[in-house]
């Protein structure tokens, strides 16, 4: 006969349905609570007990999951005892205006460069839709390399000049074309980053 | 009672069982049986296993220490004391919980629709 009711088949089938349930926890919290389980059995009951007596005592535990949807209640950081805070992202869905302001941003070197790209990074860095943080890193810091890059090329004379728009509208269109096809990699990596941005539960702030 | 009232009532309940464990260590150690015991008799816990859970926050927030000990019958037992953070959680709570209270009662009974 088995003498620890820890090892009653009924017992062991819990324990096995325990950490599969379980099975989300780290390893060495997953047999520690194995090991409570079996312990806490072995203290309530004789070495003798019946059927009827374990499942009696099982059934006062409570099923798998609910001990370890306690479990995961530990994790919470939240006030105390309440359910575990998986907050779904608070995500704003985007606007017109943040819909514009991101196909600026990703085509605008096409558009009167750099002012259509400007004008989208304008929108979307006064956009709430995206964290402080985020407008910073992906809008701002880009934003002045822009100009600083378009700076130096107007400083070299690589620049198109506005008067060309006037003079050489074909010419500058294709400086326009020619300056969108160079940025459109950066843009598209900077418009996806926004984009991915967007869909991440970050912070407000 | 409506299922919120109902769902709101358990988690209060839960957050408070957590200071009733604090304060059953208060005078000496004791084993999880033994915590579960005065818990189910008091309806302040439902799935007696759910104490491990507990006992391992309460841990691992070092409110609480832990040791196996021999038992006199049967396998080793880990027994629970209160710690030095535990006993000051416990009066911090203790104390905010008899203001509360105090409070809870005098608009549910006393002012009642006037307050």
């Amino acid at each position: 006969m088995n003498r620890s009711p820890a090892r009653h088949p009924l017992v062991t089938a819990y324990v096995d349905a325990l950490l599969r349930a379980a099975a989300p926890l780290p390893r060495p919290r997953r047999e520690e609570l194995a090991d409570e389980i079996r312990s806490h059995v072995d203290a309530v009951l004789p070495p003798d007990a019946g059927e009827a007596r374990v499942r009696e005592v099982l059934d006062r535990l409570g099923t798998p999951e609910e001990i370890v949807d306690a479990e995961f209640d530990a994790e919470t950081p939240g006030p105390r005892g309440e359910p575990p805070r998986r907050e779904p992202p608070v995500r704003e869905p985007l606007r017109r205006r943040d819909v514009v302001g991101l196909l600026l941003v990703l085509v605008g070197g096409f558009a009167v460069p750099p002012v259509g790209y400007l004008v989208g990074a304008a929108l979307v860095g006064t956009s709430r839709r995206w964290p402080v943080v985020v407008r910073v890193l992906l809008v701002g810091l880009p934003c002045v390399a822009a100009v600083v890059v378009v700076a130096g090329m107007v400083r070299d004379g690589h620049w198109y000049l506005l008067s060309d728009l006037v003079t050489d509208p074909r010419g500058a269109a294709r400086d326009f074309l020619g300056i969108g096809v160079w940025a459109l990699p950066f843009t598209a990596l900077q418009a996806a980053a926004l984009l991915v941005a967007h869909q991440l539960p970050l912070p407000r702030r | 009672m409506a299922p919120d009232e109902r769902s709101s009532l358990v988690h209060l309940r839960r957050g408070l069982v957590e200071f009733c464990v604090l304060a059953l260590l208060r005078e000496r150690e004791r084993y999880a049986v033994e915590l579960v015991e005065v818990l189910s008799r008091h309806d302040l816990i439902a799935g007696e296993g759910t104490i491990y859970p507990l006992l391992s926050r309460l841990r691992a927030r070092g409110l609480v220490t832990s040791a196996w000990q021999e038992s006199p019958s049967g396998p080793p037992r880990r027994y629970y004391g209160l710690s030095g953070d535990g006993a000051h959680a416990l009066a911090r709570f203790t104390s905010d919980w008899a203001a509360l209270s105090r409070s809870v009662d005098e608009i549910t009974h006393e002012e009642g629709g006037t307050a």
